[in-house]
């Protein structure tokens, strides 16, 4: 049996939904959620002493990394390949992904981040250090700890902003060369890069258009037509659903 | 045809010089001298951007990352295995070199440069060193710029020490598990790992040492006396390799 603790599909939490989907592998899914901080309370911790979402439990095997968990899933299970067999499309599957989870994606949990500020404002401080207290690892606190307290610097988040820019640039580059990043088959790296910049247009969208960037747009026009992209994104909020929408109109995917 | 261009064998260039030997490759070995500047001339910019070490070419493809550049090497040149076949093994392997990528070599290249760049960075001509490295993308400027004048906080050096104490009780841990750190045999994992734990008995002997880690240790001299780890030691042109650092990727920015 196949669990799969996360909060929404988004970001690394939406990486397992995502590839589960894709490969038709029927799982448990357990909602976390991350605005109550349930993946810092005890019966979380242990289970993943990290503290960090998503988690999967296999047949007692508990996987903490979503990378890594996405290769496990796609070596452990049957359905469609999602690596490359070719070596050198693996590793540039690998690059892209390893690319996402060191570089991109930490900008853009930064910025996107900003938005929760607002509610913790209106909590009790002295709570917010308890519940900082309860953060297994240090880089996790620090962090939670800028968003909490709203003390993220400024030059942080503008140079977040900046390396968002560039990797859009980077994104149009490799996909004006080939339809998916690995090479021509939708990979891991797509399902990594979809389940973060799944609704990047709507933000950037003086940056990001059928204009301006073609390739990039082809590229998300051809990964939301996928039938488990469109289940995988069902299984969000509201608001994930609603941007979800609001993209599959602005790629004419839906009316 | 595999060229591969690699500094002193330490770190990253530790990781390929390594796994070529094991696998008994051939390979045409180009030094880069780093603490020259060689890695920010234009020729080798024009193969890595990034302006890091090692960098293979293979058959004309470059193939950057080192860890990534190790499981390159494994889907090409599969014999003798140095990754496991279960799906559970490899995920652990995986999760050791994303480990390396994300603390271990920040960490030790900020604290390594920290401790024992003093003459590394007396020997560079300051102005010279400035001007090669306005050829780097912005982010690696602001390493460097901060190398150059060692110039990091106490923040930084606090966090890149708390990362170490907080990662290698996991290493020493496993090694109590199992023989090797994904599984029952050696592989890519105890490579990657081997490298950067290698200086710290000297770096950090309060964290690495006979009485707190056994384990560690005794693993650490296995490896040292593999036939092809003996034989990438021992051209090292440094006198005390364990002692030689340069700057090296980014520390996490957004937990």
């Amino acid at each position: 049996m196949l669990e799969v603790y996360t909060w929404q599909p988004n970001a690394n939490s939406g990486k397992p939904l995502l590839c589960l989907k894709e490969k038709g592998v029927e799982f448990v899914y357990h909602y976390i959620d991350m605005g109550k901080l349930e993946q810092h309370s005890p019966a979380y911790l242990r289970l993943n002493p990290n503290g960090t979402v998503p988690t999967l439990v296999h047949d007692g095997r508990v996987l903490t990394e979503s990378t890594p968990a996405m290769e496990y899933i796609d070596a452990a299970f049957e359905g469609p390949p999602l690596r490359p067999s070719d070596p050198y499309a693996l590793w540039r599957m690998r690059k892209w992904c390893r690319y996402m989870d060191l570089y991109l994606c930490p900008a853009l949990a930064m910025i996107g981040s900003q938005r929760a500020t607002a509610v913790f404002k209106e909590r009790d401080p002295r709570e917010l250090e308890g519940a900082l207290e309860s953060i297994p690892l240090p880089e996790r606190r620090r962090t939670w700890s800028m968003l909490m307290f709203d003390r993220t610097p400024s030059q942080e988040l503008a140079e977040s902003n900046r390396r968002v820019l560039a990797a859009v640039d980077l994104y149009e580059g490799a996909l004006a060369e080939q339809p998916y990043l690995a090479g021509n088959d939708y990979s891991l790296a797509d399902i990594n890069a979809m389940a973060t910049l799944y609704a990047l247009p709507l933000v950037r969208p003086e940056h990001i258009s059928e204009e301006k960037t073609p390739h990039f747009m082809d590229w998300l026009r051809r990964c939301h037509a996928r039938p488990a992209i469109k289940a995988a994104f069902a299984l969000g909020n509201e608001w994930i659903s609603g941007r979800v929408r609001e993209m599959r109109r602005l790629l004419r995917l839906e009316a | 045809m595999l060229t591969l261009y690699h500094w002193e064998p330490v770190a990253g260039s530790a990781l390929p010089l390594i796994a070529l030997t094991e696998k008994n490759l051939s390979f045409e070995s180009r030094f880069v001298d780093v603490l020259r500047l060689e890695q920010l001339e234009p020729e080798f910019l024009a193969l890595n951007p990034q302006g890091q070490v090692p960098v293979l070419v293979h058959d004309g493809r470059v193939i950057t990352e080192s860890t990534l550049m190790l499981e390159y090497l494994e889907s090409a040149f599969p014999q003798p295995e140095l990754a496991p076949k279960t799906a559970d093994d490899a995920y652990r392997m995986q999760v050791w070199l994303k480990f390396v990528d994300e603390y271990f070599a920040p960490a030790l290249a900020l604290l390594g440069w920290h401790r024992f760049g003093a003459a590394q960075r007396a020997a560079l001509d300051v102005s010279q060193a400035r001007k090669a490295i306005a050829r780097l993308p912005l982010e690696r400027q602001a390493i460097w710029k901060m190398a150059l004048e060692d110039s990091y906080t106490d923040e930084q050096l606090d966090a890149a020490r708390r990362s170490l104490e907080l990662r290698v009780p996991r290493v020493e841990e496993t090694l109590a598990a199992t023989q090797w750190l994904a599984g029952a045999r050696y592989s890519l994992a105890d490579i990657a790992v081997f490298a950067m734990l290698k200086p710290l008995p000297r770096l950090l002997p309060e964290l690495v040492n006979r009485a707190s880690t056994p384990r560690i240790s005794a693993w650490l001299e296995t490896i040292a006396r593999r036939p092809a780890v003996t034989s990438v030691l021992g051209k090292a042109r440094a006198a005390e390799p364990d002692a030689t650092f340069a700057p090296g990727p980014e520390p996490g920015r957004w937990g």
